[in-house]
């Protein structure tokens, strides 16, 4: 399983790797995450679903309620599940919650607390672990299935980190890419000029008119 | 006939929402004549097993033995029910799903109207109606309401034009407050459920509700949600101390075992102080934009037959602290506006005041029909 690791040192780098994170996700996918107490899962969830086109101000904490879902722009779901309150041990647990009507292949699921099920679940799914480094700053270590790393990301991916270099998803083939990589925030010199291709191929393009303070990015 | 001498009207509830099983019987709107929630009735002796805390199995299997409670303690058969309602949102989809089935299924073969309730409404409306002794004309003399919903999986905040116009002023963004008591008890290694554990805590003698200096949510200077991760992570670090480096282990510097008892009150205390303190600010901005937002209608209609508000409805499980009890009673008297908070047997989940709400949906909008479905979100 491919792991790649991120350390968001504020709010505005967690938004940064949740838009990449969004890239990746496709309808029918399942993401667990773990983390303790305050660690930022509702928040992860919170961004990543501002990603995906919802707003961001009705995804609340599901952990009375179990389950929260929102529409997605593009006729898909967006499933919000807390096993918080889940004991994980009845294998008929996740049926009597109603998962095969929660997830499904149009839907996109994330579940908090999801080590309290991941014994129950047989399908393939990503894991991201969130780890308290000190009151601000937190650890992602985000291990994805092999094959979502040959994923494109949409059209319009993410802007790259606004400053240091620090672990990232390559934005053509989605591997995860070290600081110190030859060719970062890229994979490899092909994953580089491919990138550069599509923009030539009008496949980026950017969707609002260029101001001046777009020219000095990357000086 | 009532001592009114109109006839009743029966409206059989229906509560599936979320983990209790509730079935009730109320006549004309107030008269709450049986209320069963199934936590508090003994099936763990009828069934001779473990009844699991969540699920619609569960609630599939208690719910017609509740059912059959509620209409026993009211002394009144199936022949005698005039509607049936049910708690269609928000919720649990698979739970609301039991109630809504049930519900269609007696209105159907009773051939009796069936009405779908908002939960958050319903649990207004129970602050509204009182505890059965006032006449119809003294509850609608409490609107227009500011209406609170605190609980376990709810904070909101709704102007409250009479008991079915309702409009959402605002919501919490991440955590419901009911669930940061049960969290921060979790910090705090008290029993379950939290919220009683914490109340008592904090109201040990010696009790310092300012040893801990804990963040108040207010969001944006004009903004009625709410907000109480923040709260959450802050007490969690009050609690554990600082994350060790991962070389070390991971974790944290130390738990709540290391806590003295006067150190966890003091948390206790200060957590509650801060919680509190963020829905009168609310309630506050609520009852101040909506002062403002009377006057410039009076300005463009000056006889416009628009009222200010006459009172603060308080419902969900939260309102059994004693803490926001005692704030919110002491706001309600420097405003000079009326409160209600319903008895405990009212205040949580519970299907009378689904019957109880029903009753105006009915008369003002009339009955919903078998298309009835289970709604995972609430309504305005």
């Amino acid at each position: 399983m491919p792991r790649s690791e991120a350390l968001c040192t504020n709010l505005a780098d967690t938004a940064t790797l949740s838009r990449r994170l969004a890239d990746l996700l496709r309808p029918g996918d399942l993401v667990l995450l773990d983390g303790p107490l305050g660690a930022g899962k509702t928040t992860l969830i919170r961004l990543l679903a501002e990603a995906l086109g919802v707003d961001p101000r009705v995804v609340a904490s599901p952990t009375f309620v179990i389950a929260h879902e929102h529409p997605l722009p593009a006729g898909t779901r967006l499933v919000h599940i807390d096993a918080y309150r889940l004991g994980g041990h009845e294998p008929e647990e996740l049926e009597l919650l109603g998962w095969d009507h929660l997830t499904g292949p149009d839907a996109i699921v994330l579940v908090e607390w999801g080590e309290r099920i991941a014994g129950l679940i047989t399908r393939e799914h990503a894991t991201i672990t969130i780890e308290h480094v000190d009151e601000h700053s937190r650890r992602f270590t985000i291990d994805l299935p092999e094959d979502w790393a040959s994923r494109r990301p949409a059209i319009g991916a993410a802007p790259p980190a606004a400053a240091g270099l620090r672990p990232t998803l390559c934005p053509v083939t989605g591997q995860p890419v070290s600081p110190d990589a030859p060719h970062y925030p890229f994979s490899s010199e092909r994953a580089k000029w491919a990138d550069l291709y599509r923009w030539f191929s009008e496949s980026y393009v950017v969707g609002r008119p260029i101001e001046e303070a777009d020219l000095d990015q990357g000086q | 006939m009532d001592e009114t001498g109109d006839f009743a009207l029966l409206i059989l509830g229906i509560e599936t929402s979320c983990d209790e099983t509730a079935a009730a019987v109320v006549s004309d709107a107030r008269r709450v004549l049986s209320n069963v929630v199934a936590s508090q009735f003994d099936l763990h002796a009828e069934y001779g097993g473990v009844v699991p805390e969540i699920a619609s199995r569960a609630h599939a299997e208690r719910i017609r033995p509740i059912i059959d409670a509620a209409l026993a303690q009211a002394g009144l058969t199936f022949a005698d029910l005039d509607a049936v309602a049910v708690g269609h949102r928000p919720g649990l989809i698979g739970s609301l799903l039991v109630g809504v089935a049930a519900a269609k299924a007696l209105a159907w073969s009773l051939a009796i109207p069936l009405v779908g309730v908002d939960h958050l409404h319903a649990h207004l409306y129970a602050a509204a109606m009182g505890d059965g002794s006032d006449d119809e004309a003294t509850i609608a003399a409490r609107y227009p309401a500011l209406g609170l919903v605190v609980s376990g999986g709810h904070t909101a905040l709704y102007h409250c034009a009479s008991p079915t116009q309702t409009r959402r002023l605002g919501a919490t963004i991440d955590d419901a407050v009911g669930e940061a008591f049960d969290k921060v008890a979790a910090i705090l290694g008290l029993p379950h459920p939290g919220g009683p554990a914490i109340d008592a805590l904090a109201a040990e003698d010696g009790a310092d509700d300012r040893a801990f200096d804990l963040p108040i949510s207010r969001l944006d200077r004009d903004s009625l949600d709410f907000s109480y991760s923040g709260l959450k992570t802050a007490v969690l670090y009050a609690v554990r101390g600082n994350p060790r480096p991962r070389d070390r282990g991971g974790g944290f510097d130390r738990d709540h075992r290391d806590l003295s008892h006067a150190q966890k009150r003091d948390v206790a205390a200060s957590f509650q102080r801060a919680a509190c303190r963020a829905i009168i600010i609310k309630l506050e901005r609520a009852l101040d934009e909506l002062a403002r937002s009377e006057s410039d209608e009076r300005k463009i209609a000056p006889h416009s037959d628009q009222r200010g508000v006459r009172s603060l409805l308080v419902g969900g499980g939260v309102s059994a602290n004693a803490r926001l009890r005692r704030e919110i009673t002491a706001l309600g008297r420097a405003r000079r506006i009326d409160v209600y908070m319903p008895p405990m047997s009212l205040c949580v989940d519970n299907a009378a005041m689904i019957a109880a709400l029903a009753h105006h949906q009915l008369t003002t909008h009339g009955p919903a029909d078998l298309t009835l479905t289970a709604v995972p979100t609430t309504g305005a």
